[in-house]
C-alpha cells in the first residue's frame, strides 16, 4: 500500500512505521503517504490508540532539505511568489497538526535520531516516549532555514517562549534526559523497551483518554 | 554611548546593550522611562542581532519611585497618557524580532520586573531578589505586567501578585520567572554567552524569522500562526538557494 510507510494493527493499536532505513528521511513520498493514511486509513480504521516510530535505529532525520529547497525554487523561479509554494507546504503542517484532532491517543515512540521535521511530528503527537540515547533538536537554523512544520507554534507553547527561542536558534541537538527536564517529552526507557513502552502506554490511556488532554 | 533619561545605549558587535543608570537602586521615575522614537532609531542599527537589558551597579531596577508617582497621580490625565506610553515601551521591546535578554541583578521590583518580563529571556546573579510589591501600596503592576506573569506562570501568578513577597532565584526558576541562574556575580556575562550561542553564525533574515514565528505562536490563531511560519520558511528557502548560486 505504501512505499515508506508501514501500517498494521494489532489489539486495536495502530502502529505506524516510518520507513526509510537507516535514516527514515521525510521525503516527498513521505509527506504524500502521510497525507494520505491521515486524510484516508486512519480515522476508518477499527483502533483505539496510534504509535507512530520508525524502522531499525532511528525514528527520521527529518525533511531532506534539497527535496525541498528543489520545490520551493522552482516554483519561486516559475512565479516569482512563494505562495503558491507556501500554500501547497503548509498542508504538511495542517497535517502534522491534525493529530490533535484524532480522538484517539497518538504516541510517539522515539529511538535514535528524531530532528527537525521529525521531532515536529513527535511534538504533535499526545505522548513521547524515548530511549535513553535518543537524539532530538530542531536543528534548521543551522542551515539558514527554520523549522518550518510546525514547530516555531508548538515548542513555545510547551516550553515557553525563552526555552524555545534558545533551541530554535542555537539549533542544537539534546538528549532526552533534558528533554524531559523540560516537560517536552513524557518518559525516558531503555532503548530496547521503547516499543513495548509505547504499547503499555498506548493501552493504558485508551481506557482513561479523553480529549481534554488534546491541550494545545 | 547614547542617552535617553535615565536609559543609555552601546554596542558589543552585534548586540546592543540598554542599561539604566538612575542612582543606586535605577528607580524608574516615570513610567516613560525612556523616549520610544530614540528607542526604535536604536534597534534600528544595522547588524543588530540581540539586545541585553541590565541595570548599572548592584540593581537591575527597584521600580517606581512612589514618591514620584503619588505626584504624578495627582493629574490624572498626565498619568493616564504616561502609563500608557510605559506599556507601549516595553510593546514594542516584546516584539522585537531580535533576542532580549534581561540581565538581572540585585533587586528587581515593581517596573523594574516589568521590564525584565517584557524581555525574551531572564538571567540572573544568584542573590538577585524579584517582586511585585505593588499591592502593599494599594496598587497593581501597571505596564502589562498583570497580563505577561499570567502567560508566563499561569495560576501561580496570583501569589506573585498578591502576597507581594520577594522572589529568591532558587524560587524564581523553580516556578519560571528566571530562566538561568548566573554563577558569577554579574549576570550580564551568562546573558551576553546566551545571547552569543543564538546569534553567532545566524544571519539577521533567518533571527529575525524564527523570533517573527515564535512571537506568532501566542499571538495568531493556530491556522495563521502555521501559515505565517510556512511563508517565513519559504522566503528564507529562496534565499538559501540565491546565496549557493552566486
Amino acid at each position: 500500500m505504501f512505499k515508506v510507510l508501514n501500517w498494521h494493527i494489532k489489539e486495536k493499536i495502530g502502529y505506524l512505521e516510518i520507513s526509510n532505513p537507516p535514516s527514515n528521511p521525510m521525503d516527498s513520498i513521505f509527506f504524500e503517504e502521510f497525507y494520505w493514511w491521515r486524510t484516508e486509513i486512519v480515522e476508518k480504521a477499527e483502533i483505539d490508540s496510534v504509535i507512530i516510530h520508525g524502522k531499525g535505529r532511528h525514528f527520521s532525520s527529518g525533511a531532506v532539505l534539497n527535496d525541498l529547497l528543489g520545490i520551493i525554487n522552482r516554483s519561486y523561479e516559475h512565479g516569482k511568489d512563494i505562495k503558491k509554494i507556501s500554500e501547497f507546504l503548509n498542508k504538511n503542517s495542517q497535517i502534522f497538526y491534525s493529530l490533535k484532532e484524532l480522538k484517539i491517543p497518538v504516541i510517539a515512540a522515539v529511538r535514535g535520531v528524531c530532528i527537525g521535521s521529525a521531532f515536529e511530528l513527535a511534538l504533535c503527537a499526545d505522548y513521547i516516549v524515548c530511549g535513553e540515547k535518543a537524539v532530538l533538536g530542531l536543528p534548521e537554523t543551522s542551515f539558514d532555514i527554520m523549522p518550518g512544520c510546525t514547530g516555531t507554534y508548538v515548542l513555545p507553547k510547551i516550553v515557553g517562549k525563552a526555552l524555545a527561542m534558545e533551541l530554535i536558534l542555537t539549533g542544537k541537538t539534546f538528549f532526552p534526559a533534558e528533554a524531559l527536564d523540560w516537560n517536552l517529552i513524557q518518559k525516558v526507557v531503555p532503548t530496547k523497551q521503547v516499543l513495548d513502552y509505547a504499547t503499555n502506554i498506548a493501552k493504558n490511556l485508551a481506557s482513561k483518554f479523553t480529549e481534554d488532554l488534546k491541550l494545545i | 554611548m547614547k542617552q535617553s533619561k535615565i536609559i543609555s545605549w552601546e554596542r558589543i558587535g552585534e548586540i546592543g546593550i540598554l542599561s539604566i543608570s538612575n542612582d543606586k537602586k535605577n528607580y524608574l521615575d516615570q513610567p516613560d522611562f525612556v523616549d520610544l522614537v530614540e528607542l526604535e532609531n536604536w534597534t534600528k542599527e544595522i547588524d543588530l542581532k540581540g539586545i541585553i537589558i541590565r541595570g548599572i551597579g548592584r540593581n537591575f531596577s527597584a521600580g517606581a519611585n512612589t514618591e514620584n508617582l503619588q505626584k504624578l497621580a495627582n493629574d490624572q490625565n498626565l498619568l493616564f497618557d504616561k502609563m500608557n506610553k510605559g506599556k507601549q515601551i516595553l510593546d514594542f521591546i516584546e516584539n522585537l524580532n531580535i533576542p532580549v535578554i534581561a540581565a538581572i541583578n540585585g533587586a528587581c521590583f515593581g517596573g523594574g520586573l516589568e521590564i525584565a518580563l517584557a524581555c525574551h529571556m531572564r538571567v540572573a546573579s544568584k542573590k538577585a531578589l524579584l517582586a511585585f510589591p505593588e499591592v502593599n501600596h494599594g496598587l497593581i503592576p501597571g505596564l502589562g505586567g498583570t497580563y505577561r506573569l499570567t502567560q508566563l506562570l499561569g495560576k501561580k501568578s496570583f501569589e506573585v501578585l498578591l502576597n507581594a513577597d520577594l522572589i529568591n532565584t532558587t524560587e524564581a526558576i523553580k516556578i519560571g520567572l528566571i530562566d538561568y541562574i548566573s554563577e558569577t556575580k554579574d549576570a550580564f556575562d551568562l546573558a551576553k554567552e546566551k545571547l552569543e550561542s543564538m546569534i553567532t553564525d545566524r544571519s539577521i533574515e533567518v533571527i529575525h524569522s524564527a523570533m517573527q514565528a515564535i512571537h506568532n505562536s501566542n499571538k495568531l490563531s493556530k491556522e495563521d500562526a502555521l501559515k505565517a511560519e510556512t511563508e517565513l520558511f519559504c522566503k528564507l528557502a529562496v534565499n538559501v538557494k540565491i546565496h549557493k548560486q552566486d
